[in-house]
């Protein structure tokens, strides 16, 4: 009886306390503790006239700047390209005068088919590809040395804040930023968002990220067409990527999925020097991931263009669908089949033209044949890495589209709009380039 | 003071970092980890680590992974839906 009475009073306490206070008592004890304990070393620390500004409040002052952060972010990603392709030229060179040494080898093997092969398939499609490690290996560098550092938390913080001003949910800017690497992991990282309105806007503008897929076509085209200011060209890319992702977000959550987005704190990490094993270690892991596609993927791929186009098959696909492309001035039947063949990875764009224009060294030897056979000029290779940029994301990231969203609904849906607005984006620029150009 | 961190997330505005928190609050950084552990204890707040999973265990590892060993980007607190 003594127990039921104990029990009645607890709760009747609790009631008490909720109608008062509008908060659970745990809430309430706790809010009470903290409260003294604040209370207490306000009364008796003694803090210094002058606070104690450590390194990375000294820095912060600046990255995390309401005004310098984003400048400083674009500030900072433009060194990026332009440290990548300044160190990674003439070691591209390089191996590209070793591949066509080694093509000029393997052409004469016999019988012709197993010549063609080795050096159209093979050497002229994975060799495309794999002449890019430069490119690769030093990007990685770079993007390693920001996340060692603790930059990349704070430029993603940084942009958050813009995220937040237009409405949408700031932490998207996290997957985003992720989307430099793979698609496919920074889509999963949208898991984290538990609105399902921010989580789906989120997952629908990533792939509109630069990938580390299509970096290679980028260095391929800027090379070959403006090797003055490829730095310069690829950052356009990065830059026009993050822009269209901020605006069709911000589309997507008015039109389609509104709803009210959250706030949060961040914790970030301070800034530390970073180590050459950590970098190495990050470097060699996303590297040899690279090889690995090289070696599996865009292999097979590679050899199914090559057998294609051996077999004469190839031109009539793409004369099916070129026309579709030629508002956007890359109505050839080369381009169009290397877009097809990008939809299962982005790298095999390159391994494409290196398969179709076999004989071409360097991107010197691309600027010409794609200048001379196809009558490309720096407006349509714009506008065709603009289209690689926005176009149809890659199987394994409509695949995670699809796992994620658990909707065909909202999957074909990107499918559709990413291919939309390359299609639109690539062709307003080639139309409206030639009047100035 | 916890009413009063989860009435900041709600005004906050816009996202807001740890420190900045603390010297909103008139609070040691140290000392608002230990209330911000609270109410996310209470169910008031949510942890979320962010950054991308670490691709290592994928089946789908050779068709997909750059980002192999995952990348951390800090931790945050949030209100939870609802």
């Amino acid at each position: 009886m003594q127990g039921e009475e104990i029990i009645r009073v607890r709760d009747q306490s609790l009631a008490h306390l909720r109608r008062v206070h509008g908060d659970d008592a745990e809430t309430l004890i706790a809010d009470a503790r903290y409260g003294f304990i604040s209370g207490l070393m306000k009364e008796v620390m003694t803090k210094p006239a002058v606070a104690r500004v450590t390194a990375t409040d000294r820095i912060d002052s600046f990255v995390l700047n309401r005004w310098l952060g984003i400048p400083l972010f674009l500030l900072i990603l433009y060194g990026v390209f332009q440290f990548t392709f300044t160190v990674s030229a003439p070691l591209i060179d390089l191996i590209d005068s070793g591949l066509g040494w080694l093509a000029e080898r393997v052409v004469t093997v016999s019988p012709a088919w197993l010549g063609s092969l080795l050096s159209d398939g093979i050497i002229g499609g994975v060799g495309a590809v794999l002449a890019f490690i430069p490119v690769i290996f030093l990007l990685y560098i770079a993007l390693s040395i920001l996340e060692d550092t603790g930059y990349l938390a704070r430029a993603a913080f940084v942009m958050d804040r813009l995220m937040h001003k237009i409405g949408l949910h700031g932490r998207s800017f996290v997957s985003l930023i992720l989307g430099f690497g793979c698609s496919v992991p920074a889509i999963m990282s949208a898991r984290t968002i538990e609105n399902p309105s921010d989580r789906l806007v989120t997952i629908m503008v990533t792939p509109l990220m630069s990938c580390g897929a299509r970096l290679p076509v980028y260095a391929l085209l800027a090379g070959a067409f403006f090797t003055a200011n490829r730095g310069l060209v690829v950052f356009g890319m990065y830059a026009i990527g993050v822009v269209l992702a901020i605006l069709l977000a911000w589309f997507f959550r008015k039109r389609l999925v509104p709803g009210e987005s959250g706030h949060f704190v961040m914790e970030l990490p301070p800034y530390r020097l970073p180590t050459v094993a950590s970098v190495a270690a990050h470097v060699w892991e996303r590297g040899w991931a690279f090889l690995s596609r090289a070696g599996t993927i865009i292999f097979v791929v590679v050899l199914a263009i090559w057998a294609l186009d051996y077999f004469n098959v190839l031109q009539h696909i793409g004369q099916a669908i070129a026309p579709i492309f030629a508002p956007a001035g890359f109505g050839q039947w080369q381009p169009a089949v290397a877009l097809v063949f990008g939809i299962l990875a982005k790298e095999t764009v390159v391994g494409a033209f290196g398969t179709l224009f076999a004989g071409a060294e360097g991107t010197g030897g691309f600027a010409a044949v794609l200048g001379g056979q196809l009558g490309w000029t720096p407006l349509i290779a714009f506008a065709f890495m603009t289209m690689i940029l926005l176009y149809t994301p890659c199987v394994a990231a409509i695949g995670t589209i699809k796992k994620e969203t658990g909707s065909w609904k909202w999957t074909l849906f990107t499918v559709a709009y990413t291919f939309a607005l390359g299609w639109v984006v690539a062709t307003l620029i080639y139309q409206i380039g030639r009047l100035f150009i | 003071m916890l009413k009063e961190i989860l009435k900041m997330f709600r005004e906050s505005g816009g996202p807001l970092d740890l420190k900045a928190l603390a010297a909103k609050l008139d609070v040691e950084t140290s000392a608002l980890e230990g209330m911000l552990t609270t109410l996310v204890r209470q169910g008031k707040l949510r942890e979320v680590e962010v950054g991308s999973a670490d691709c290592r265990a994928c089946h789908s590892r050779l068709t997909c992974a750059y980002m192999v060993g995952g990348v951390s980007l800090g931790k945050v607190y949030e209100l939870p839906e609802g």
